[in-house]
Formats: C-alpha cells, structure tokens, sequence
C-alpha cells in the first residue's frame, strides 16, 4: 500500500492507460472507442477494485493534469493559423458559430428540463460541444461538476463523428464550409475527425469551428448562464 | 525546445495573474489563450519560436483530460440513474446543434452569392 502513495503511481496508471487507449482506438478506429473513455474504463475500475482512495490516484494524476492550463494556452495556435481561413467567409462562420453556441446551450437546458435532469446536469452540459480544455474552464464557472462534464464532451463528440454526415443530409447542408462549421461547432475535435473523411473543406473548416466556439462561448455563456439560471 | 515552453508558460502564469486580478469570473487558461492569440496575430511572437512545443501539447491533449475524468468516482451517485437521459440529451442536442448551425451558415453563403 505505501508503494501507492508515490505520485508516480497516477503518473504511471495514467500514461498506460492513455497508452492503451491510443493503440485500441487506432487499431479499430471506430468513434465509440474513445481513448479516453477507454482510459477512464482501465482506471475507474482499478481504483474500485482494489479500494484505491482517489486521493492517492491524484496525487500522480494532479502533476498530468496540471498541464490543463498550457494545454487551453496554445489552441491559440491552431486557431492563429487558420485565421486566413476566417477572415475569407467572415461573415457565415461568425454567424454560424454564433448561432451554434446560441444553440447548444439552449437545447441544453431545454432538453434536459423537459427530461427532468438535475439541475447540477444540466450546468455540467452547458459546455459540452467545446474542446474539453475549455469546457472544463467553463464547467467549474457555471457551477457544473468538471469528470460529468468530460463524459458529456465525449458523448457529444461520439456522436458527431457517427452521425454528421446523416445529420447533414437530413437537414439539407450540402455546402462543405456549413457542414465543417457546423460540424466543429457541435462536436468539437473528436467531430472533426469524421469532417476530415468527409473531405479537405469540410475537415479544415470543422477545425477552425472548435477555436472560434470556444472563444465566443467564453464570452457568450456567462451571460446567457444569468438569463437563463 | 526548453525556450518554446519558457514562452507558452509564461503566456499562462500571465493569464492567470489576470484572471486573478479582475472582477469577472473569466477562467485565467482562456485569457491566457487570447493573450496568446493576440501575440501571434500581432506578430509579437513569431510562430516558429512556439509552434513544436504547442504541437507536442495538441499532439497527445487527450492524456490531460484522464485525471479529471477519474474524479467521476466521487461522482458515481449523480450519474447512476441518469445514464439514459445524459446520452439522450447529449445526443439529440448534437443534432440539433449541427442542423441548426449548418443551415446558418449555408443561409449566409447563399444569401452572400445571390
């Protein structure tokens, strides 16, 4: 037991589960196999089992995710070099995204009043189509529970990469630029991941979506958390 | 390298000394990423001078998510029970979501072309 109690302990736990997590979702490559669900379902179990108290995982786990912060700091830089691609359609990604943001959150709250969520639920969504770093940020601010919140960014996620070209053809989006925005808007990078297969336009301009969300959710969400809470 | 992370840390510790400062619950990693931005936009710093270190971060993002993520233990309670309605939830606001946005934004090229 005082061998656990070394940082290194999360430290290692964490690496190989992300480790196996990668080789699995790489091997399939199918959506559902999330790395990242895949190392919660190694660890959780683990601690579970062998009656590990959270706290002696966090002691290792607190020092990986520490780097959170740096993490959200340079999404910065896949944004800056798709700004060109911006500044070409300004106006319908800026609209598009504004609307998206607009309605993620709302279907949000709507959806999970009418279907009688907890109230702390339905504050850990309110982020849920953003780029993990950032909904994690935005999670703790509206009073949401941040481990919920990662499961809902990967719930999300999953299903835009199964279902967006289907989603697409219901509604009717046959331009490339709205499919990507809409796209990465929604469902973030794990999304963009199907948008990529989809094709180079829809790929590059899902990626460029997830930055410009996450942006204007930071300032969008703070405000619609007060009309709406 | 080492210089690529003196700059990207540097850019947080700032962003959050920021958000520290001010009277707005603003997350100091999400103004540390606009101040960052703004830095590369303006060309105060030169992309070359971060963009290995930023990319090995991008690279391997999903490993910093798993430690949160296990914090789901002290959240089991909340959760059991409510499995269906999250992933009910989840997913039908992706949808809409998609649908929505999509059609916004293909209105707004349409509407530009014409």
């Amino acid at each position: 037991m005082e061998l656990l109690n070394s940082p290194l302990f999360g430290v290692c736990l964490t690496i190989i589960a992300y480790l196996v997590g990668m080789e699995v979702y790489k091997k399939f490559k199918l959506p559902i196999l999330n790395p990242i669900l895949i190392a919660l379902i190694i660890i959780i179990p683990i601690l579970l089992y062998f009656k590990i108290p959270l706290e002696t995982y966090k002691k290792g786990g607190d020092l990986i995710s520490f780097f959170l912060a740096p993490a959200t700091v340079v999404l910065a830089v896949p944004l800056y070099k798709k700004i060109d691609l911006l500044k070409q359609h300004f106006i319908p990604i800026l609209g598009g995204v504004i609307v998206g943001v607009f309605t993620s959150i709302l279907s949000c709250t709507l959806i999970g009043r009418v279907l009688g969520l907890d109230l702390t639920l339905i504050k850990s969504s309110l982020s849920k189509s953003l780029t993990t770093p950032i909904a994690i940020e935005l999670s703790k601010q509206v009073g949401g529970i941040v481990p919920i919140t990662i499961v809902m960014v990967m719930i999300t996620g999953i299903t835009g990469a199964v279902m967006a070209p289907s989603i697409c053809k219901v509604f009717k989006i046959e331009n490339k630029i709205a499919k990507g925005i809409a796209i990465g808007t929604a469902s973030h990078a794990v999304g963009t991941s199907r948008a990529i297969e989809m094709g180079e336009t829809e790929g590059a301009m899902s990626g460029l979506a997830i930055g410009v969300a996450g942006v204007l959710t930071v300032f969008i969400l703070p405000l619609l958390y007060i009309v709406l809470f | 390298m080492i210089k690529q992370y003196a700059i990207i840390f540097m850019v947080t510790y700032l962003g959050e000394m920021i958000s520290k400062s001010i009277n707005f619950p603003f997350p100091g990693p999400v103004i540390g990423m606009l101040i960052f931005f703004i830095l590369l936009e303006r060309k105060l710093i030169d992309i070359d001078s971060v963009e290995k270190g930023a990319d090995t971060i991008l690279l391997n993002l999903a490993i910093f998510f798993i430690p949160p993520g296990v914090g789901l233990i002290s959240a089991l309670d909340l959760l059991s029970g409510n499995v269906l309605k999250i992933v009910i939830t989840m997913i039908l606001t992706t949808i809409i979501t998609i649908g929505i946005t999509g059609i916004t934004v293909q209105y707004l090229i349409n509407r530009r072309g014409k």
